[in-house]
């Protein structure tokens, strides 16, 4: 009950953090940050995937919802597809000596295991949600490199908050 | 039942992601008019794409019937054509009020009756010297000894040999093809100008030579070389070349080339040109005693 409890709580703070203050540090028009993510992937493992997904669903949606400058659907979107491939990316940046993603533990983790997994979801996030935006392969290269400086620039708030606020 | 449930909860995640995704999908396409319009021109151009592709597709598969229309309409033109020009030289042999010319316009071909059958080259060589083009027409079809064969562009040679599917023709690219041509002025009718003689002496398959017009007939660069009309292989006026230049005259003789206007290399689509009234020429020409 103290778990769900916390989580709700982390719930609320993303979003007003993400809505009030990160959606606000886009650099240029081409860097945006994506913290809440930071969220959506630091669930407990051991949690049933569905219900990480509907999560997922759900806090992009009401990203999307409270952010006035985004797609409707856009994060509800991307956030499903990141976290769909969760447990992939984290058996992969774990490399073969675990025996079941659902006992992994982020706090556990070593440094280079998370810097893997933080970026490899942040950039599938950040590919289905820039791709799904212009929905067009016409300004390809400016997608992608849309998707790359987004993609570092969450990672590195990301890793500092962590750091911060998890005490690894 | 349960099997299906069992199976649905294997899939359970999977099932899961496919459904949230198709839902923000949705909200996406709906809400925003930017997807939407996106969406819609992807599905239009990929509708168009595919059209398009398939009308190519049916269009290969059509092709031959296509072609086979065009022969056919070609040989109706031509056939008028024929007509008509020989119409013409009546008509500006009447104006002239030359009973020479207007009988010479006359002999020229009024009476001739030509027919066109369309027949395509299988064979074909240009490099040798005696060349030779067997046609995919033959006896069954029609196709005579004798008959002229034509191009678009011009005279090609002349059937020497019939089966029953397949004819062989002497090309005009062939060092024993001679035959009766007229060399007239450009755009004059095709039953003035004066008689000589087509040859081909081997190698260059863009020119032959035109002999046997006498030095004291006046003959220019760029006047047409046509086909007399006479042995009736090929109709009066069938185009053959333009004479591209002049040598010295020897023995008497006009020493000219031609620039053919078929080109043989690129030879496809022929026509067989069957006179009507040959075999009567034929057998009044043969009668004569010799």
């Amino acid at each position: 009950m103290n778990q769900i409890f916390r989580y709700i709580l982390a719930f609320l703070v993303y979003l007003v953090l993400q809505v009030g203050l990160f959606n606000h540090m886009g650099i240029f028009d081409v860097a945006m940050p994506f913290v809440f993510l930071l969220f959506l992937f630091s669930l407990p493992f051991d949690w049933p995937v569905p219900l990480v997904l509907v999560i997922a669903f759900a806090t992009g949606f009401m990203v999307d919802a409270l952010s006035t400058s985004t797609v409707s659907g856009l994060h509800a979107f991307a956030g499903v597809f990141a976290v769909g491939a969760r447990e992939r990316v984290a058996a992969l940046a774990s490399g073969s000596n675990i025996r079941g993603v659902s006992e992994l533990n982020l706090r556990d983790q070593s440094a280079i295991w998370f810097v893997i997994y933080l970026l490899t979801l942040t950039f599938l996030h950040n590919l289905a949600y820039f791709f799904l935006e212009v929905l067009s392969f016409q300004d390809f290269f400016r997608t992608l490199i849309k998707i790359g400086a987004s993609t570092l620039y969450t990672f590195l708030l990301c890793f500092v908050l962590s750091y911060i606020f998890y005490k690894r | 039942m349960f099997r299906l449930f069992t199976l649905l909860s294997s899939y359970r995640n999977l099932l899961v992601f496919l459904l949230l995704e198709g839902l923000a999908l949705m909200f996406i396409v709906r809400n925003n008019d930017y997807q939407r319009h996106q969406v819609g021109d992807t599905a239009l151009e990929l509708s168009g794409r595919i059209n398009e592709s398939t009308s190519k597709l049916w269009g290969f598969f059509n092709l031959q019937t296509q072609n086979d229309t065009l022969i056919q309409k070609n040989i109706a033109l031509s056939q008028e054509l024929q007509s008509l020009r020989l119409k013409l030289d009546r008509y500006e042999g009447m104006l002239a009020k030359d009973s020479i010319s207007y009988f010479l316009a006359d002999t020229a071909g009024l009476n001739e009756k030509f027919q066109y059958f369309p027949a395509r080259v299988i064979r074909n060589s240009t490099n040798l010297n005696y060349n030779y083009i067997t046609l995919d027409k033959g006896s069954e079809n029609g196709v005579k000894e004798g008959m002229g064969v034509v191009s678009p562009q011009g005279i090609v040679g002349n059937v020497i040999k019939t089966r029953p599917r397949y004819s062989l023709v002497i090309s005009a690219l062939n060092v024993s093809s001679r035959f009766l041509v007229k060399v007239v002025r450009p755009k004059e009718a095709a039953s003035s100008g004066h008689v000589g003689i087509y040859e081909w002496e081997g190698g260059n398959p863009f020119q032959a030579n035109l002999t046997y017009i006498p030095e004291t007939v006046e003959i220019f660069e760029g006047d047409w070389v046509l086909s007399s009309g006479y042995r009736s292989v090929f109709p009066a006026g069938y185009m053959v070349g333009k004479i591209v230049s002049i040598d010295k005259a020897k023995d008497g003789y006009h020493d000219a080339k031609i620039a053919l206007a078929t080109d043989f290399h690129a030879l496809g689509n022929v026509y067989l040109v069957a006179s009507e009234n040959k075999a009567e020429l034929d057998s009044i020409e043969l009668s004569v005693p010799r």
